[in-house]
């Protein structure tokens, strides 16, 4: 056995992680929303780990991840500082989700996709054409850099979730026996 | 805006209850005490696996085995949940784990205890995930988006842990003498450990003010506690259970269960590293570290080679996103 002392002051091997972003939907009828990030060594893992993070019981229709670098993020208050300018950003064409969260309490959900020639201008474009929509904050995204959950996926990543009835509270009728044991 | 505007603007928006999330603004003292309670919780949610874990061979059916599994499993997918929302702070997973296996980092002191018999199990269930869950549905309410929504996540899950626990108690206790007895004991030797769960008296604890003040806590740990005793009391009396507690009584005024006075020593012993099980929960803590290495420096090897050899494996079929209508 190790001395307890083993470890300290030992800087451990492992490097951080890069970080993606994660995005969930949850009922086909709904739009994606962002939940959170993850930190994993590619994108296959990274959709492995969101799956461990965000939905191991509640019910999921798709995940997707991102790597954090290409999503461009933006507060309200970062645009009124600085606006985004729907030129001088050319790039290649591109299909761009964009993101939008209308309040502080309400999620970060898919409000628009466009194409653009670059993030910028996607975002430059979704704020134009909706300019009815107000939003803390926004993020963008090119559909080509999501790596995103299939048809195939579903069996391990979402199902398990819904057939282990062991794994519901209701299953155990501890109100009922102790009302009987009362009632004795 | 200056520094104190910032607070102010970062108080008022906890005030209206809205949820401060990652990349907001937010006084330092506030980031670190989240990541030191985050941490220390996720740490709690690892550890507490391992005096559940050791009667998963011994289960008496395989429904209780199956059960117990998904237990624990559970306990590491907190963990993970809790991990995550402390890295949204800026803490990373390497110095976390450094932390804990170099005995820097503190868990809850009730994972030192040992498991003793096959009722053990059920009354960690009921008893210390039922004040698990006290705290944790305090905390859904914290002021911090990813860690309030990790509890509202864990508080649903740790619903049927608290209930397959409780199950198996009032089980027991309606069985032989030799169950009873069994159960008995088990309560005997949790209760004490549970009711430090909540932490030190409110006078005790230091860092109570500024976690209550910023939302991060909304109910003290002597409130808390006060919660639990008097949720669980008539239930054990119920089943003809008692307490190891001569001075437990019942205040007509108050309507409360009033407890005893508090071991704070052995309290203060355990946590500081000298429980009955510290020193082998983190060896087994760094034996799983260790055996896990090899999958670590996998995965870091097969990044490498997608990056310098292109795609390996099967691809993910691109193409419009499926449901992608705002």
């Amino acid at each position: 056995m190790r001395s307890l002392g083993s470890f300290v002051g030992v800087t451990m091997p492992d490097t951080q992680w890069p970080r993606f972003e994660v995005f969930l939907i949850e009922d086909e009828r709904k739009p994606a929303e962002h939940v959170g990030s993850v930190h994993a060594p590619d994108p296959e893992m990274a959709l492995l780990n969101a799956r461990d993070v965000f939905v191991r019981r509640p019910h999921c229709e798709g995940l997707w991840v991102a790597a954090s670098g290409h999503v461009l993020f933006r507060t309200a208050e970062e645009l009124a500082r600085d606006p985004v300018s729907q030129n001088g950003h050319p790039g290649e064409e591109r299909r761009y989700l964009v993101f939008g969260k209308p309040n502080h309490r309400e999620p970060l959900a898919l409000a628009a996709c466009l194409s653009a020639q670059s993030p910028e201008e996607a975002l430059a474009q979704a704020l134009k054409e909706s300019s009815a929509i107000e939003s803390v904050l926004w993020a963008v995204v090119s559909e080509a850099e999501l790596t995103r959950s299939d048809r195939n996926d579903r069996v391990s990543f979402f199902e398990p979730a819904a057939t282990k009835n062991y794994k519901l509270h209701a299953e155990y009728p501890t109100a009922r026996l102790m009302k009987e044991i009362r009632q004795k | 805006m200056t520094d104190e505007a910032r607070l102010e603007a970062f108080e008022a928006r906890i005030a209206r209850g809205e949820k401060i999330e990652p990349g907001d603004w937010m006084p330092e003292q506030y980031r670190k005490q989240l990541i030191r309670m985050i941490s220390q919780h996720a740490h709690s949610e690892i550890v507490g696996m391992l005096p559940e874990g050791a009667w998963i061979t011994r289960a008496p059916t395989l429904r209780r085995k199956l059960v117990l599994l998904a237990k624990v499993q559970d306990e590491a997918g907190h963990g993970q949940y809790l991990y995550h929302a402390a890295e949204t702070l800026g803490a990373t997973r390497e110095q976390m784990l450094d932390d804990l296996l170099s005995s820097r980092a503190k868990y809850s002191s009730v994972f030192n205890y040992p498991t003793l018999s096959w009722a053990d199990i059920g009354v960690i269930g009921w008893l210390v995930d039922g004040a698990a869950i006290i705290n944790q549905t305090m905390l859904a309410k914290s002021s911090y988006g990813p860690y309030s929504r990790a509890m509202l996540r864990i508080c649903a899950e740790e619903t049927f842990h608290k209930k397959q626990g409780q199950e198996m108690v009032i089980l027991l206790s309606q069985g032989t003498p030799k169950q009873r007895a069994m159960v008995q004991n088990a309560i005997n030797r949790w209760w004490w450990p549970t009711l430090m769960m909540f932490g030190p008296h409110d006078s005790e604890s230091k860092n109570s003010a500024e976690l209550m003040r910023w939302g991060v806590k909304t109910r003290s740990n002597d409130e808390l506690r006060q919660v639990f005793v008097n949720q669980l009391i008539p239930d054990l009396h119920a089943l003809g259970l008692s307490v190891p507690d001569p001075q437990l009584r019942f205040d007509e005024e108050t309507g409360n269960w009033l407890i005893g006075p508090i071991d704070w020593d052995e309290f203060w012993r355990v946590v500081k590293g000298n429980g009955p099980c510290n020193a082998e929960r983190l060896e087994a803590r760094r034996q799983a570290h260790e055996d896990g290495r090899w999958v670590r420096e996998a995965l870091a090897a097969y990044a490498e080679k997608q990056k310098t050899e292109g795609p390996q494996g099967p691809q993910r079929p691109q193409g419009p996103c499926e449901f992608a209508r705002p």
